[in-house]
């Protein structure tokens, strides 16, 4: 019996000694720093945050730049080394493990034009040559040219383009354009 | 810097020591438990456990593929 | 081989054909909803390799986009096909190791079927995008506890059976096991806390997570599975008993501290990740402790692998076991991290580790469990063999190419006068050859289904001289 015992103490032991150093810890020593930035989150903003959750933007889109030296990614204008501040205290935490795409975590001073980025969700081949990026349509709806005057349709291109309709964003599609252009880490880091 | 305003960096140096000189301690504790317990004293005994008399070592078990054992190729 | 070794065991203790009938329904139980779940999760791995190279089928649909259809694949693989097959032969395992039967019975068919609607309730939130949004653990946290619990449950039957076994000495497998029944339920308990929710924090407790579900959940049970089905179907015991326990001491001290290797050049503390990277390295002492033991065991009978379905998968496991654990330790260094880092060379490397690994390791199994708990033949000795060419030949040209691919995705993506879009280019090739490696796999996988539908329904003509029982048969 003390040996069954001894067996599960040591087995659980080895866990508890990691769990502490690997979480317990981090978060002793990260949480502080995030505590007093005020990160000025709209409410598109928040929903914007979901939707790139609900539709998995983290399997192609990694959040986080690499510092200067380890890899090329201030030399790609990705911005300086990400830090614990500059996340959005939103979870879940978006730093992902990806770059099929590239980088978003400067997109929005990198591109900041609201038509765009309504347009690359919608077909992403259509200002994107040669993207594989999956497209968005249910973000968007398609209506009659002559419905909801006062909404004015994507300027796609032309073979993009489908006769006697346009297509107008819907909600969704507005708060994650707002989400992607707060991604914005052009303000100097707490190290600088 | 921001590590030292968040937590006095020598109180958690002593922290983790103590935390790790503990960890090593109860090691070295149980290593001589099981040194006089007589858990090493036949260590070579627990592979023969997979075995008992009616599939006792020696002999391969599980040879489906054998053609002349087998005459059920499907 | 001293017989004296072998009457260690209680004399009360049942012939292991009463075992394996005790055993017999809650373990096809188990293992049959698992193959369920890998059906359905090859159906989505080939929908999303399929999507990376043609990124406009089935677009039209937010329910089959990209990023729900692939943490779907990756969440019924783990938690529904190695999860329960793998519980299922730990369970039998303990019975046969312990010399006892399962307890709990009915208690383990129950908790089985809530997990089945636990996994069918949360694939229907993912593909509807109530997501965690967390990698490895997309399924919502009510949805995760629920499946944790129905683990609990299995490993409570498994704790019963170390105390009330019938033999004095662990063989080795108990030990992994028992190790694995305790660490998932509290690493699932521990990764639904709301206090680590804060971003970066959070991050660390992912890949704390991530990596421990692999090396601290499937990694015993594939490793347990070999000690025991290794020596017991070559016919010699364990090369050395001994290094087996270091063995698994190792990775219980190192496996433990891996996660952080995932989060190099992130912002969370280098310290932390440092400490990451020391303990994958360390992680070559028990690999290697490892392979050398099962090499010893099996050099000189290399021909069972030959005439064995069981030994063909389980050698190929432990070698990809050796093989994936080495090149883990090395992708954790910095500087090949630089390199591989955020590349498909990851998701390769991840299906080495819980395919040509774990899943070839349950696979296995299955071939030497199934014919003992149904007292029938597997029906066709062709459709075994075209089974394992098909996942050996599936899994090597979908790891080999992809790897190849992210090195140089990851060598144009450290050049910063390549533009972005030309490493993704430069990938397709190798996506489409993942999508060719899809399909065969899939093959094989339907392959083992009808295999498993077959001998379950016990379907067919039972073969003139069964070759499992044939010298039982002899004694009657």
């Amino acid at each position: 019996m003390v040996r069954n015992w001894i067996l599960l103490f040591g087995i659980i032991a080895v866990f508890a000694i990691a769990m502490v150093g690997l979480t317990i810890l981090p978060k002793l020593v990260v949480d502080p720093r995030v505590e007093a930035v005020d990160y000025g989150n709209t409410f598109e903003i928040v929903q914007g945050h979901a939707i790139y959750v609900r539709e998995g933007c983290i399997y192609c889109h990694s959040m986080q730049v690499r510092p200067e030296g380890f890899g090329a990614d201030f030399e790609r204008g990705w911005g300086r080394a990400s830090e614990a501040e500059d996340y959005r205290n939103l979870t879940p935490h978006l730093l992902g493990t990806m770059r099929t795409g590239p980088d978003l975590s400067n997109i929005g001073s990198r591109q900041p034009s609201v038509d765009w980025h309504m347009i690359h969700l919608y077909q992403p081949r259509a200002v994107s040559e040669g993207s594989i990026m999956p497209p968005y349509p249910w973000l968007f709806e398609v209506v009659n040219e002559t419905a909801r005057p006062n909404r004015e349709g994507l300027s796609l291109p032309e073979e993009y383009r489908i006769p006697g309709k346009k297509v107008i964003p819907t909600d969704e599609a507005r708060y994650l354009v707002a989400f992607l252009l707060s991604l914005n880490q052009q303000v100097p880091g707490m190290e600088d | 810097m921001i590590l030292e305003t968040s937590i006095n960096i020598t109180f958690g140096i002593w922290v983790l020591l103590l935390f790790s000189l503990l960890i090593l301690l109860s090691g070295i504790a149980l290593f001589i438990w099981a040194y006089f317990s007589g858990q090493f004293d036949d260590i070579n005994k627990g592979a023969q456990l997979p075995f008992d008399e009616e599939e006792p070592p020696g002999e391969p078990t599980d040879q489906i593929f054998k053609k002349d054992e087998s005459n059920n190729e499907a | 081989m001293s017989s004296g070794h072998l009457s260690e065991i209680d004399s009360s203790v049942q012939s292991i054909r009463f075992l394996d009938g005790k055993a017999r329904y809650p373990v096809l139980f188990l293992i049959a909803s698992g193959v369920l779940w890998l059906l359905f999760g090859s159906l989505l791995a080939l929908l999303a390799s399929v999507k990376m190279h043609a990124p406009e089928f089935l677009g039209q649909w937010s329910f089959l986009t990209f990023g729900r259809v692939r943490p779907l694949h990756l969440n019924t693989m783990v938690y529904g096909w190695a999860s329960m097959t793998g519980a299922g032969v730990a369970l039998w395992l303990l019975s046969r190791t312990l010399r006892v039967a399962i307890p709990m019975r009915p208690y383990i068919i129950g908790v089985t079927v809530i997990w089945n609607i636990a996994l069918f309730v949360g694939s229907i939130q993912i593909l509807s995008g109530f997501t965690r949004g967390i990698e490895w653990l997309e399924f919502p946290v009510s949805t995760m506890i629920v499946i944790v619990w129905c683990i609990l449950v299995i490993g409570i039957a498994a704790m019963l059976m170390l105390f009330y076994r019938n033999v004095k000495t662990l063989y080795v497998s108990v030990w992994y096991i028992i190790a694995a029944f305790l660490w998932l339920p509290l690493l699932g308990g521990v990764s639904s806390l709301p206090i680590f929710n804060s971003p970066t924090v959070q991050a660390g407790m992912n890949w704390w997570f991530a990596h421990n579900a692999l090396g601290l959940w499937f990694t015993p049970i594939g490793l347990a599975a070999a000690y025991y089905f290794i020596p017991k179907v070559v016919g010699r015991p364990i090369y050395s008993y001994g290094l087996s326990l270091l063995g698994f001491w190792g990775l219980a001290l190192f496996y433990n501290w891996n996660g952080f290797h995932h989060l190099i050049g992130s912002p969370l503390p280098t310290w932390f990740v440092t400490i990451s990277i020391a303990a994958s390295v360390m992680m070559i002492i028990p690999v290697v402790v490892v392979a050398v033991n099962h090499h010893m065991t099996v050099v000189g009978s290399f021909s069972a692998v030959k005439h064995s379905p069981t030994l063909r998968f389980v050698v190929f496991g432990a070698m990809s076991y050796t093989f994936v654990s080495l090149q883990g330790s090395l992708q954790a260094l910095r500087s090949t991290n630089e390199v591989i880092h955020f590349t498909h060379f990851v998701v390769a490397h991840a299906h080495i580790g819980m395919y040509a690994f774990v899943t070839m390791m349950l696979f296995g199994s299955c071939y030497y469990i199934l014919p003992r708990l149904t007292n029938w033949e597997w029906q066709s000795h062709k459709l075994i063999k075209a089974h394992f060419w098909l996942s050996a030949i599936g899994i090597i040209l979908y790891t080999v190419p992809l790897q190849i691919g992210g090195v140089l995705q990851g060598l144009a993506m450290n050049n910063p006068d390549i533009p972005f879009m030309d490493t993704m280019n430069l990938t397709i090739p190798y996506l489409i050859a993942r999508s060719v490696a899809g399909v065969l796999l899939t093959a094989g996988h339907l392959i083992f289904a009808y295999l498993v539908v077959r001998i379950v329904s016990k379907v067919g003509l039972r073969p003139e001289a069964p070759t499992i029982w044939k010298k039982t048969l002899k004694e009657t």
